[in-house]
């Protein structure tokens, strides 16, 4: 991880010595940058903040490959019903004829073919490699969406309580603070079974989308206060720079002061923390469903498959193989990227 | 013996990742465990009934031992004790007044005989019309603080019985005394046993002194012998019954009481020093003390017995060995397993009040997939595919295929059947992984058939509470069940005896109603000779299946547990469908 760090200061330290966000122009001269010979050092090139971070985001040595082991499992997870016309096999399809009599699956490493690449699941006998790739689907859709929500209605409380004084900003901060202090999983063990109960009471024709919609709201409201905390403190400081008084002076408006003035210096720390938190919102998924409290069947599920599969670990290790390493290469692909992403956008702050 | 404990069989954590390289798994594995008709008789041989109990050839007495269970057994209190592994339990604390004397015959099989445990003989029928039952109690028989048993201390058991508070045991007897069906719900219509100002002793019972016991019944009841082998006839003396709380310290009369009792976590039974072993002719009592732990992990049961390590070798459990684990019972280790096949079998019900139309019914058994269902749970380790209602041990059994379909179904002939219909069902199943997986088996298989099928998730603790509910919302549910002795009379008249629904604590979960078939149930339940009424049990179920279908049978469930290396003595008991505890020793 240093060294991450320390390229992204280095480039900080060539420029004027501004934060980033407020750097119009740089001189190139860091060392990696290729500059023509005979050019003379004195060529300034106008870069935005965005281009500079680009620039660093594609010299962090861990970016590259997160990025492809990211991509991968994105375009498998957005194009998993392609890829299955496409592989001929269905992710819920039980297929116990592939199973012996002790129902583990029969063949070589779990029970991998040239119809089932990574073998199929002991007990049902489905696809491991479709379960995998419609378990990303649910895994990703829920993370994502939580996160945007987690950011928006974070980004929202963050301004307001950083921007507001008095009593109104005592308790919008209590009260952050107070959710904050709420066990999660405890919260979610009580709580789920619950409204799920209260919703669907004795029908038991539970609509799939309710449980996921479920649980990307109560990721998004226990999530939300970390992501209000950072931006709160980033207001703090940003509300006595001279833009915000000159604007005041100007005549601006509350509205105009938090979302045209405020909200667009903070884009770099709402995005750091938007690519830290799909990763923890992804095993946080996953522990739910580990718990017997997230997705149910049929959707597929990592961590679902995982809870069912730890048992085979002695009998039939590749079960639980595959969608450990998954979930694995999934969350470290993320934070790596993530890390980048706030190299490259906020390189002063520090781990 | 009714509903099985269900398996709340919890994934272990933290189990090693075997390093494996290039891994095959063949075809093979177990074929399916051999099954054994329940051969039992009742002896009237005064020999039979006399202790002690005939010795276990190279047994050794004393020595403790080990029972590892993954939940506490919900009751002990002879009457409200039902469940297979409560009840052989129970009968090492307290003894009833007949019992079962199990032993293995040289072919492997097991011998059951129904003999006298407290009482001298399994019961006189003193008119030969089955109406009055008269027991003799035995000499020297005593309660753990050395008070004699008396005949009142037995008919206070019953009556208790009989109470609302203690509704979870059988209740054929009482039945039988109220006059009303075998299985009804009305037994304690007019007496609701001792508590609140009833009488001590119930209507139709009689002591005419402290050794004797007469229960008169208005209808002929000729399995009393069998019926006298269940808890509620064990003696309660009326100034220790602490009602509800019973359960928790049962007054022994048996070889053994309890020490020491946690709730949910341990149960240590030591010698009573009252019992005669002249007077019990079932026990031999081997072990000095015999510790229950009542929180283990299923998986971790089966681990630490696999590993056969310390004083695990003296362990015995009833939890089934599990999938997961199942490929690591081989070589000496599959030399410690106790494996047969049970009286309990295994159904989907069909909600016969919500699925009306036979011809549903019937594509629901055409187009099932048992083997696939099977498989989710375990595969031939569970069970093996069944047609029948009557599991294959009960006497008179015979197998019939009605539908004429394999043990892997048949969804395209389930199709035709259905033509252009596409019924929308609901499958219930208890929120535990285990009938999660077997609940998605059921699912794919009949939606190949064309049916559309939803699960949903009910609370595992009170799933037969639930389901047991007249108006359920349920269309499909998985149900267990084993005959209380081994006859018809005690798997068609409790499940498909529609007179005896109630609005809750239902046992017909089929809801099945038939004038007909009630009818019919009438006529072989009064039948006195037993061969005869075995072979009319097989022909009513063969009836039902064909012209009904009120239900899916779909295994014959198999007992497949591990011991310690140094436990001896132990057989798949025929009478209860796990281990029995009543030969067992500790090898020293």
């Amino acid at each position: 991880m240093s060294d991450t760090t320390t390229s992204g200061d280095r480039f900080v330290a060539a420029g004027t010595g501004e934060d980033p966000d407020d750097v119009l122009a740089v001189a190139v001269n860091a060392p990696d940058v290729v500059v023509p010979a005979g050019v003379a050092a004195s060529a300034i090139i106008g870069r935005s903040p965005g281009q500079l971070a680009w620039l660093r985001l594609r010299r962090d040595r861990s970016m590259v490959p997160s990025a492809i082991v990211l991509g991968l499992f994105l375009v498998g997870a957005v194009f998993a019903p392609v890829i299955e016309k496409l592989y001929g096999v269905n992710a819920t399809d039980n297929n116990s004829d592939l199973l012996n009599s002790r129902s583990l699956p029969v063949g070589v490493n779990g029970g991998m073919s040239g119809t089932h690449w990574l073998g199929v699941t002991p007990q049902l006998g489905r696809d491991i490699f479709m379960q995998i790739l419609y378990g990303l689907r649910t895994s990703l859709l829920i993370a994502f969406a939580a996160a945007l929500l987690t950011i928006a209605l974070g980004a929202l409380v963050g301004v307001v309580s950083g921007y507001a004084t008095g009593a109104f900003a005592a308790a919008v901060n209590w009260f952050t603070d107070f959710i904050l202090a709420f066990p999660f999983l405890i919260f979610s063990l009580a709580a789920i079974p619950v409204l799920v109960n209260r919703i669907y009471g004795d029908n038991p024709r539970e609509n799939p989308v309710v449980r996921i919609l479920l649980l990307i709201g109560v990721l998004a409201f226990f999530g939300w206060p970390y992501t209000a905390r950072i931006v709160r403190g980033q207001v703090l400081s940003l509300r006595e720079r001279e833009f915000v008084e000159a604007a005041k002076a100007a005549g601006a408006g509350t509205g105009h002061m938090l979302f045209r003035q405020l909200l667009p210096n903070l884009w770099a720390p709402i995005l750091v923390v938007f690519s830290l938190s799909v990763p923890a919102l992804i095993t946080a998924e996953a522990a739910l469903s580990f718990l017997n409290i997230g997705v149910v069947e049929p959707t597929p599920d990592l961590g679902r498959m995982i809870f069912d599969s730890v048992g085979f670990a002695p009998s039939d290790p590749w079960f639980t193989l595959f969608p450990g390493l998954t979930i694995f290469l999934l969350v470290l692909a993320f934070n790596l990227l993530g890390d980048s992403v706030r190299d490259a956008l906020d390189p002063k702050s520090s781990r | 013996m009714r509903r099985k404990l269900a398996l709340l069989s919890i994934g272990a954590l933290g189990v090693a990742i075997a390093a494996s390289g290039c891994t095959q798994t063949g075809n093979g594995g177990d074929n399916n465990a051999k099954t054994t008709i329940q051969d039992s008789v009742v002896s009237y041989d005064p020999k039979d009934s006399t202790g002690p109990a005939p010795a276990v050839p190279g047994a050794t007495k004393g020595g403790t031992l080990y029972n590892l269970e993954n939940a506490d057994f919900d009751h002990l209190d002879p009457a409200r004790s039902y469940v297979n592994i409560q009840q052989v339990v129970g009968t090492l604390i307290t003894r009833s007044l007949a019992t079962y004397r199990e032993s293995v015959k040289p072919d492997g099989t097991v011998k059951m005989t129904v003999i006298g445990d407290l009482a001298t003989n399994p019961g006189i029928d003193v008119n030969k019309d089955c109406k009055v039952w008269k027991y003799t109690l035995k000499d020297n028989i005593k309660f753990e603080d050395g008070t004699p048993i008396t005949s009142a201390d037995f008919a206070y058991g019953v009556a208790r019985s009989f109470s609302p508070q203690l509704a979870e045991g059988p209740h054929y007897v009482q039945n039988w005394l109220a006059g009303t069906g075998a299985t009804s719900a009305d037994y304690n219509k007019t007496y609701k046993g001792p508590y609140d100002g009833g009488a001590a002793t119930p209507p139709g019972v009689t002591t005419p002194d402290a050794k004797t016991i007469i229960f008169t019944f208005p209808k002929a009841a000729c399995d009393m012998p069998y019926a006298a082998a269940l808890p509620m006839t064990s003696p309660v003396p009326a100034a220790k019954d602490t009602k509800l709380d019973y359960d928790r310290h049962p007054v022994s009369s048996g070889p053994y009481m309890i020490s020491e009792y946690i709730k949910d976590t341990s149960l240590t039974l030591v010698r009573n020093p009252s019992w005669d072993p002249a007077t019990d002719a079932a026990h031999n009592a081997y072990p000095d003390t015999i510790k229950f732990s009542l929180n283990v992990d299923s998986a971790a049961i089966n681990q630490r017995l696999i590993a056969d390590s310390g004083p695990d070798q003296a362990a015995m459990t009833w939890a089934n060995v599990t999938p997961e684990v199942a490929a690591q019972v081989v070589g000496p280790v599959a030399q410690r397993v106790i494996d047969g096949s049970t009286q309990f079998a295994e159904y989907i019900s069909i909600n016969n009040l919500r699925v009306t139309d036979v011809n549903v019914r019937k594509a629901l058994n055409t187009a099932l997939d048992k083997t696939a269902v099977l498989k989710a749970v375990g595969g031939d380790l569970a069970g093996s595919p069944l047609n029948t209602i009557e599991s294959p041990t009960t006497a008179g059994w015979a197998d019939y295929n009605v539908f004429g379909v394999t043990a892997t179904g048949d969804s395209a002939k389930a199709q035709t059947m259905l033509g252009t219909t596409k019924p929308d069902l609901v499958y219930c199943y208890a929120n535990t992984p285990r009938r999660q997986n077997q609940a998605v088996a059921v699912q794919a298989s009949l939606q190949k058939a064309g049916f559309k099928i939803t699960l949903k998730p009910v609370d595992a603790a009170s799933y037969y509470t639930i389901l047991g509910k007249k108006d359920n919302s349920c269309d499909l549910y998985r149900s267990g069940w084993g005959s209380d002795w081994p006859a018809g009379s005690t798997i068609i008249p409790p499940l498909l005896d529609g007179r005896s629904i109630a609005p809750e604590g239902n046992q017909d979960l089929e809801y099945f109603n038939n004038d007909a078939v009630n009818a019919e149930i009438d006529r072989i339940s009064a039948e006195s000779d037993a061969t005869q009424a075995a072979k009319d049990w097989a022909a009513l179920d063969k009836k039902i299946m064909s012209d009904f279908a009120p239900m899916i049978p779909v295994d014959n469930a198999r007992n497949y547990t591990l011991l310690g290396s140094k436990v001896g003595g132990a057989f798949l008991s025929s009478a209860y469908g796990v281990t029995s505890m009543n030969t067992i020793y500790v090898k020293s």
